[in-house]
C-alpha cells in the first residue's frame, strides 16, 4: 500500500460509487485519476441507441458530481481510440496503473484485450476485476465440465456455488494526482443530438439516472414491491416490476448489492415463515440470473461467421415490408396489446418484459419482418438495451435457444391480451382510441359486433386500423416461410456437398470457429490443476463442420401445427433485468429434449432444430480428440 | 443537525414514472420518420451484425481473460 501509487480508474459501464472494486482498489492504493472516454468509433455496429445515450449522460453527469464530493473530478475524453486516450492520462499525471472493471460483450472483450497488451508494452500495470456479474462466465459449468445450455440448468448449478459477498467499502475520500488531462465536457462528448433534446425530454420525466438513484430504486423495492413480485409478473398494467434494469445496465448499482438485499430478505421471511415472499424472492433472483446467463450465452458460445447470431433463420424467408415495419414501430398493427406496447416504449423508454415478447414475436412471426430491424429499434428505444440481453431475447423467441420458443409457436395476442390483461387496463390507457371498448372485445376488436363498436367509438379502419393480418393468414404464411427456410437450407447443403473439397478450403477458419464451445470448458476443467495456462481448444479437426451441419430444419419446422397455438402459462419474467422471457418453456420443452441432447451441450449453439447434426458432429468430434490425445495442438487460434 | 421530514415530498422513482405514465399515455405521436429508414436495406442483411460479434481477436481475448480471471 503505497500513498505514491497514482492509478487510472477507466469507467464504462460500472457507474457508481458503492461496491465497485476497481475504484475502491485505486482510492486503496493512493492518487486517483477517474477517466470516462467516449470513442463512437471503437462502438461500431453496438453504438448505443438515442435513450441509452441520454441516459449515459444523465448518469456521468451523477457520477461527475459524486466524486467531486469525495475530492476527485472525472476526466471526460472523446477519442479516435481509447488506448491513446489512456495513454495521454499517463503522461498526463505520470500514472503507473489502469484499473477497470470487466466487460463480456465481444466488442469490449477484444477491446479490453487489445488494451491491456498495449499498456503492458508501455510498462504499465493494468488491473481488471468483476464488477459486473454475480457469477465469472468461465465460473459455472456442469459435472463434466461442459458448459451448460439451459437456464433452468444453469440458474440450478449457480445458486448452490457460493459467491464472495459485496465486502467493498466505498471510498471516503479520494485524492487526484498533480497535473491536468486534457478532457472535454460532457456536452462535448456529443451523446445528445440536437435533434434528440425534444424526444429525450420527455424521458427526463419518467425517469432518474445515476447511482444513488439505483439505489433508492433498489431500497423502494426490497422493501414494498418484492413481496408481490410474482404478480407484476402477470400485470401489464402499472408498475409493478423492479425497474432496475437501466440501472444494472449501466452498473449503477452493483448486482452483487442486488442480490445481497434479496438474500437478506429471504432470510428474514423464511424465519417469519412468510412463504409468499420466499416464492416471490426466488422468482426475483431467477431474473437476475437470466442477465447472468445472458453474458454467459454470448462468452462461453460466441457467435462466429460459422454460427450467426440467429442461425436457424439464416436462410428465412423475410419479408423487407417497410410500411409493416412502419405500423409495428407506430403501434397501428391493429393488435391492440401489440400497439400499446410499441406505445409505452416510445413515450417512457420501457416496456414489461411480457410486452417485449409479444411485440417481438410479432414482428418476427406475424410480419415477417427481418428480426434486426426489430433489434436496432429496439437497441434505439430501450432505456435499458443492452447487447448480451437483448440478443437472448431474440433467440428465445425465434427458436434459436434449446428451452425459448419454437419458431413455429403463433401466439395469439387475443389470447395472450385475455391472459396478461385480462381487464383490457393496460390497452386503455396507452389506446385512448379503444378506451370505450368493453373488456370483452377489447383484444380483439375486429371481431365485435357493430353495434358494439358503435357504442364505443371505434370505426375499424378510421380511428383505430384493421388487423395488419389475419391470424389465419399469418400461421398459412409462417408454415410457408418455415417450409422454404427448410428447402433452402437444404439446397444450400447439398451444393455444399458437391463443391466440398473448395468449401473446406474457403471455410477453414469458420470451421475451425463454429466448434468452439463443444470443448472449452471441458478442456479447462480437465487441465486447470495441472496446467497453470487456459489453453484454447484446437480447431483443425472439424473440416467437415460446414458441411455436415447444414441438415436441413425440416425435422419439427417443417411440420409446424399452425392450428395448435401454444400458450405460455409457466412463464416467468426478467423485466428487472432488461432480458426477455427465457425460461417459460423451459420446464415443458427443454426437459423432453435434454433427454435426447444433454450429452452434447453445445447444442444451443445451433437451431434445436437440427440436434440430430449436432449429435453425429459431437460424438465424431469427442472421438477425434480422444484420438488425437487432449494435448496436441491447442494453441493454434492463438498463432 | 438534520430535519426528519423533507419540507417537500420526495418522489420515489417509481411514484415518477406512474405519473408520466399516466400524462403521456395516450397523447404521444409516434414520429412518422424514424431516422433510421435507410438503413433498413443494409440491415437486412445480417452479416455486418454477425461479423461485429465475431471481431478479429475475440478469441485470444476470451481466453485471456479466463486465464487471468483463474489465476
Amino acid at each position: 500500500m503505497s500513498s505514491t501509487c497514482k492509478t487510472i480508474v477507466w469507467f464504462r459501464k460500472d457507474l457508481r460509487i458503492d461496491d465497485n472494486p476497481a475504484l475502491a482498489t485505486a482510492a486503496r492504493d493512493g492518487q486517483v485519476l477517474p477517466v470516462y472516454i467516449w470513442c463512437p468509433k471503437e462502438e461500431g455496429q453496438f453504438y448505443p441507441g438515442r435513450v441509452s445515450r441520454w441516459w449515459l449522460q444523465q448518469s456521468l453527469v451523477h457520477l461527475n458530481q459524486s466524486l467531486k464530493s469525495l475530492g476527485v473530478s472525472l476526466v471526460f475524453m472523446k477519442a479516435e481510440s481509447t488506448v491513446s486516450a489512456l495513454l495521454r492520462c499517463f503522461e498526463a499525471v505520470g500514472a503507473t496503473k489502469i484499473v477497470y472493471n470487466h466487460l463480456y460483450d465481444p466488442v469490449s472483450l477484444v477491446r479490453d484485450h487489445t488494451i491491456k497488451v498495449k499498456l503492458a508494452e508501455h510498462g504499465i500495470c493494468v488491473q481488471s476485476f468483476k464488477g459486473d456479474l454475480l457469477y465469472e462466465p468461465w465460473e459455472v459449468y456442469d459435472e463434466e465440465g461442459h458448459a451448460f445450455t439451459t437456464f433452468n440448468a444453469f440458474w440450478r448449478k449457480c445458486v448452490n456455488l457460493s459467491i464472495e459477498p459485496a465486502s467493498v467499502f466505498p471510498p471516503w475520500k479520494l485524492v487526484p494526482p498533480a497535473g491536468t488531462v486534457d478532457g472535454c465536457s460532457i456536452e462535448e462528448l456529443g451523446l445528445e443530438d440536437e435533434l434528440e433534446k425534444s424526444s429525450n425530454a420527455l424521458l427526463g420525466k419518467g425517469w432518474s439516472p445515476g447511482w444513488t438513484n439505483a439505489d433508492k430504486t433498489l431500497a423502494e423495492f426490497v422493501d414494498r414491491h418484492l413481496i408481490d413480485y410474482s404478480n407484476s409478473r402477470v400485470r401489464l398494467e402499472g408498475v409493478t416490476s423492479s425497474l432496475l434494469s437501466p440501472y444494472l445496465h449501466f452498473g449503477e448499482v452493483s448486482v452483487r448489492k442486488v442480490f445481497q438485499c434479496i438474500r437478506m430478505k429471504q432470510i428474514i421471511w423464511a424465519k417469519e415463515g412468510n412463504l409468499l415472499g420466499e416464492k416471490n424472492v426466488k422468482l426475483f433472483l431467477r431474473s437476475l440470473g437470466l442477465r447472468e446467463y445472458s453474458r454467459y450465452l454470448c462468452f462461453n458460445f460466441p457467435f462466429t461467421q460459422e454460427r450467426s447470431l440467429m442461425n436457424n433463420l439464416r436462410f428465412f424467408p423475410w419479408r423487407s415490408e417497410h410500411g409493416d415495419f412502419k405500423a409495428w414501430r407506430q403501434g397501428k398493427t391493429g393488435y391492440p396489446l401489440v400497439d400499446a406496447g410499441m406505445r409505452e416504449l416510445w413515450a417512457t423508454g420501457w416496456m414489461h418484459n411480457r410486452i417485449r415478447v409479444i411485440a417481438a414475436s410479432f414482428f418476427v412471426k406475424f410480419l415477417l419482418l427481418p428480426w434486426t430491424w426489430g433489434m436496432k429499434y429496439f437497441w434505439d428505444t430501450l432505456l435499458d438495451a443492452d447487447l448480451e440481453s437483448d440478443i437472448l431475447g431474440w433467440q428465445y423467441i425465434s427458436g434459436s435457444l434449446p428451452d425459448g420458443h419454437k419458431l413455429n409457436r403463433l401466439d395469439s395476442p387475443q389470447v395472450q391480451g385475455s391472459k396478461f390483461d385480462p381487464e383490457g387496463e393496460y390497452v386503455r390507457q396507452w389506446l385512448p382510441e379503444l378506451a370505450r371498448m368493453p373488456s370483452e372485445w377489447i383484444h380483439h376488436p375486429w371481431n365485435a359486433p357493430s353495434l358494439v363498436l358503435r357504442a364505443a367509438g371505434v370505426e375499424l379502419g378510421l380511428n383505430y386500423p384493421k388487423p395488419i393480418i389475419d391470424i389465419d393468414l399469418a400461421k398459412e404464411r409462417l408454415v410457408d416461410a418455415l417450409s422454404t427456410t427448410c428447402q433452402a437450407e437444404t439446397t444450400a447443403r447439398s451444393a455444399n456437398a458437391n463443391g466440398m473439397e473448395e468449401v473446406v478450403m474457403d471455410n477453414m477458419d469458420r470451421a475451425e470457429n463454429w466448434k468452439i464451445p463443444v470443448v472449452v470448458l471441458k478442456e479447462n476443467v480437465s487441465h486447470s490443476t495441472s496446467l497453470s495456462d487456459q489453453r484454447v481448444p484446437s480447431f483443425q479437426n472439424c473440416k467437415n463442420g460446414s458441411a455436415s451441419r447444414k441438415r436441413p430444419l425440416c425435422v419439427e419446422a417443417g411440420r409446424p401445427s399452425p392450428n395448435k397455438i401454444q400458450s405460455n402459462d409457466c412463464e416467468s419474467e426478467t423485466s428487472g433485468t432488461g432480458g426477455l422471457d427465457l425460461h417459460s418453456t423451459a420446464e415443458s420443452t427443454s426437459a423432453k429434449r435434454q433427454s435426447t441432447s444433454s450429452a452434447l451441450p453445445f447444442m444451443v449453439l445451433d437451431s434445436s432444430l437440427n440436434v440430430e447434426v449436432l449429435q453425429e458432429k459431437g460424438l465424431a468430434y469427442a472421438m477425434k480428440q480422444q484420438n488425437e490425445g487432449t494435448s496436441k495442438g491447442r494453441n493454434q487460434l492463438e498463432a | 443537525y438534520y430535519s426528519p421530514l423533507p419540507a417537500v415530498e420526495v418522489v420515489s422513482g417509481r411514484e415518477r414514472l406512474k405519473r408520466h405514465r399516466n400524462e403521456v399515455a395516450g397523447r404521444v405521436w409516434i414520429p412518422d420518420l424514424w431516422g433510421h429508414e435507410k438503413l433498413l436495406k443494409e440491415w437486412t442483411d445480417c452479416s455486418a451484425f454477425d461479423s461485429a460479434l465475431f471481431p478479429n481477436g475475440l478469441m485470444s481475448a476470451r481466453a485471456a481473460l479466463v486465464r487471468e480471471g483463474r489465476r
